[in-house]
């Protein structure tokens, strides 16, 4: 019972590490997402939108002025794209019948500098150039593979949107494997171009809204960076109705993000969990083979005076101990493997094949190991530490 | 007697000094675990400032638009300031009603000055004040009157005064929220986002908002405003409810597309906390069902196991209770004895336990105390004495300490004190 349990846990853990560790597709290093926002109608500042400007070139001002800014290194604009971002679009794609539902990222060129989103060979360039080019789109490898199979290209092919509209796009770029966040597989993305250019007559407040402004700093520009934006920066954003309300790092918006998701503090439960069941079984260990060398003291002065040394009999109890865990692991290794068979394990994030489970109860055997050594060591240099001829003579 | 007894004990825990500290840490880590959901529980529940009505006040988080023709389709969101108008502030049965749009942030500054920051501000109507006891540091809250008016009054927390203006002699001075200009009025203590209703850092009136916060696609329904209803005690809640309902039915029968739906709503304190987002029910049934399934697993896993050392421990002093039993001790006695000699360690384990607890909770707070939109707020989980120390905490962490060493001995106490003499004397 407590294997199956604490094998469960531990296959949870064995999940969430491995997921943790595999390439996100994204660097959020040294970025910094410039919340901009418009006025409400209770300041005194506020401008009726029928004005001089459109709200586009206000917006494309201040984007120049970012972009102008000491240490910043590119500025990208997108919608429900950047990493943790809390909404996304998705659509359905078709390549001739093969439908696929493919997450909508609809961002400027810069995007890719931003977040060094990459082609399999390492490179940002051709996916930049690729995006430029008229009525283009970029997929994601996994994409890529969904609509083509096993080792074809998708570079150069059409894709639809059967539910929207017949125009088609054409594919001018792969890019690796993007994942929503650490703890996610990876899910299937568009990349659509937003042209800097169109936005010039936008004159919706609400497109604003939506907007990101995303911007990488180089790495000798960024210390206290925040603060230094900030101060020299308030100012110059102040540009028709929109203002800067905030400059986020990435990180930050990382980890509110797994604070909404909780990703991280159901790590720490399972954790909490694992130490628990290990101290109770090395608890209930000590307990129980305290009161069974106690009980074969006799045997074991027995033992002493036929010549076994002491760290025979250590062998010996910690063996035996091996043996009673092997045994009860068995039923509690295939108890295990139905329940993961059933998928009542966490498959969203990964499959469950053989070789996952077999490294969860191998390490569950393992941790299990570990906790009946220390739990036997004591009771047995207990026993072993009395003189055979007392035992012998209670005897 | 008692005190022979506990003599003994403290001379047996010195004897086997590697095994007593295994059962009181095994004790302590039940016990900690324990008095942490415990003290999470408390912390979300019990009074304390600026909430110090928990107990009697009542909350609409949500609120759900339904279409008249078709049943199943739903809007959630919030209540609008309509539907507060015409359902929650006519209540007679309440002491207060209070209405808050909660946590829009803005840009705080002080004209021409540099320090910029970004803030909580709620929009609150002048209930708010009654309903939530804030401690004023200088000022006071704005009025009935100045809220009709539409006045552009603000109350801050004391480090918003320090960030603006270095200090907290404000009262009168200007604050400029994302460019519309304010007059501070009042200076509070800052507030936890424990304290998820009353937090925020600026609080202004309603009225001054000019424009509503969202379109309007629910027939006038839904916004963004919660609701908070203080009873003279908890025994008028049904009445509240009863009266409430009837509001609401009127107000339904004059809507021509979608009716107001509160799914149950106004709720209690430890409702309201199992209704996490708007198109959810509340879980009661499944909250408390997992907390004790939680609980009853931390007592009884540890209590098997050091039942098991207990047991260990009867064996070794066998012969110490034959002699007792030979010399007329009874069964009673006996069991009195061990459980008593047990309660002793599970005491120091408890005692223990619930400093981790308390540590454990302080340190790992983002933790442990994680609303999932803590994210999104500037405020920090700050902790208050009055918060974490309430006498309630110390009396259950005793009850679980019994608990515990009901669990652990009992069986084992049962066993030693049934033995026979002669087999006891022999140690058999």
């Amino acid at each position: 019972m407590v294997s199956v349990f604490l094998w469960f846990v531990v296959d949870y853990l064995y999940v969430a590490a491995s997921n943790y560790f595999t390439p996100t597709g994204f660097n959020i290093e040294h970025t910094y997402k410039v919340s901009i926002e418009q006025l409400s109608l209770e300041s005194a500042e506020y401008m009726p939108v029928d004005n001089k400007t459109t709200l586009g070139e206000d917006y494309l001002k201040i984007i120049n002025r970012i972009r102008n800014y000491h240490g910043v290194e590119a500025v990208s604009l997108s919608t429900y794209s950047h990493p943790y971002a809390l909404g996304n679009i998705f659509n359905n794609y078709a390549h001739d019948t093969t439908l696929v539902s493919l997450q909508i990222r609809n961002v400027t060129p810069d995007f890719f500098r931003v977040f060094r989103v990459t082609n399999p060979d390492g490179n940002t360039e051709p996916l930049i150039a690729g995006l430029k080019q008229d009525k283009s789109i970029v997929i994601t490898k996994d994409a890529e593979l969904k609509l083509m199979g096993e080792g074809c290209s998708a570079i150069g092919i059409t894709l639809t949107k059967p539910e929207v509209d017949s125009i088609g796009e054409k594919v001018t770029g792969v890019s690796t494997n993007l994942r929503y966040t650490e703890f996610e597989k990876e899910n299937s993305s568009v990349f659509i171009l937003q042209k800097e250019s169109d936005i010039v007559e936008q004159n919706d407040p609400g497109f604003f809204k939506t907007l990101e402004l995303c911007i990488r700093v180089s790495p000798d520009a960024d210390h206290d960076f925040i603060s230094c934006f900030r101060k020299d920066m308030t100012h110059q954003l102040r540009v028709g109705n929109f203002f800067m309300l905030d400059i986020q790092s990435l990180q930050s918006i990382r980890n509110t993000f797994f604070r909404m998701t909780g990703d991280f503090n159901t790590l720490k439960t399972h954790l909490a969990i694992v130490a628990f069941l290990l101290v109770n079984i090395f608890l209930g260990i000590i307990g129980t083979f305290w009161f069974r060398t106690a009980y074969r003291k006799g045997e074991m002065g027995l033992r002493l005076a036929l010549g076994s040394t002491r760290s025979n009999l250590r062998g010996l109890l910690i063996a035996e101990g091996l043996i009673l865990l092997t045994l009860a692991i068995i039923p509690a290794a295939v108890v295990g493997f139905n329940i993961g068979h059933a998928e009542l394990v966490e498959v969203k994030r990964m499959d469950f094949t053989f070789l996952r489970f077999l490294i969860g109860i191998v390490a569950t055997y393992l941790l299990m190991i570990g906790m009946i050594i220390l739990g036997i060591g004591y009771p047995a240099r207990q026993a072993m530490s009395i003189q055979p001829a007392e035992v012998l003579h209670e005897q | 007697m008692y005190k022979q007894y506990l003599n003994q004990t403290l001379n047996l825990l010195k004897e086997n000094k590697f095994l007593s500290i295994i059962s009181i840490v095994g004790t302590a880590l039940a016990i900690c675990m324990i008095m942490v959901i415990v003290i999470i529980y408390q912390v979300k529940t019990a009074n304390y400032e600026p909430e110090t009505h928990r107990d009697r006040m009542l909350v609409v988080k949500w609120a759900g638009a339904v279409n008249k023709e078709h049943p199943d389709w739903r809007f959630n969101s919030m209540l609008s300031l309509r539907v507060i108008k015409e359902c929650f502030y006519p209540l007679k049965s309440a002491e207060a009603v209070t209405s808050v749009l909660p946590f829009q942030q803005k840009l705080a500054n002080i004209p021409g000055g540099t320090s910029d920051l970004k803030c909580d501000v709620s929009f609150t109507d002048d209930a708010f004040w009654k309903v939530f006891e804030f401690s004023f540091l200088k000022g006071k809250p704005y009025l009935k009157e100045e809220f009709e008016s539409g006045i552009k009054k603000a109350v801050i927390t004391e480090s918003m005064a320090r960030h603006l203006y270095g200090n907290i002699e404000v009262i009168g001075k200007p604050i400029r929220l994302s460019y519309a200009d304010y007059t501070i009025c009042g200076v509070v203590k800052d507030v936890s986002t424990l304290a998820e209703y009353a937090y925020a850092q600026v609080w202004v009136p309603y009225t001054v908002i000019k424009a509503p916060a969202s379109k309007d696609w629910s027939d006038g329904l839904l916004d963004g405003y919660r609701c908070f209803i203080l009873a003279k005690s908890s025994s008028d809640f049904d009445a509240i409810r009863s009266e409430l309902n009837r509001n609401v039915l009127i107000l339904n029968a004059g809507q021509k597309e979608q009716i107001l739906d509160l799914n149950g709503q106004p709720d209690t304190q430890f409702v309201q906390m199992t209704r996490v987002s708007a198109n959810e029910d509340s879980k009661v049934k499944e909250t408390v069902i997992r907390y004790s399934l939680v609980l009853v697993a931390l007592l009884l896993i540890p209590a098997i196991n050091l039942s098991g050392m207990t047991l260990s421990r009867m064996r070794k002093r066998m012969a110490e209770i034959g002699v007792r039993k030979a010399f007329g001790a009874n069964r009673k006695e006996l069991l009195g004895q061990i459980l008593y000699e047990n309660f002793v360690l599970t005491i120091l384990g408890g005692i223990i336990g619930l400093v981790f607890s308390y540590i454990s909770i302080f340190f790992m707070r983002g933790w442990l105390l994680n609303n999932p939109w803590d994210g999104f707020l500037i405020g920090t989980t700050s902790f208050t004495m009055e918060m974490l120390f309430q006498p309630l905490v110390f009396l259950y962490a005793l009850i679980f300490c019994l608990l515990l060493n009901l669990l652990s001995a009992g069986i084992p106490a049962w066993k030693a004190s049934r033995t026979n003499i002669i087999n006891a004397l022999n140690d058999k």
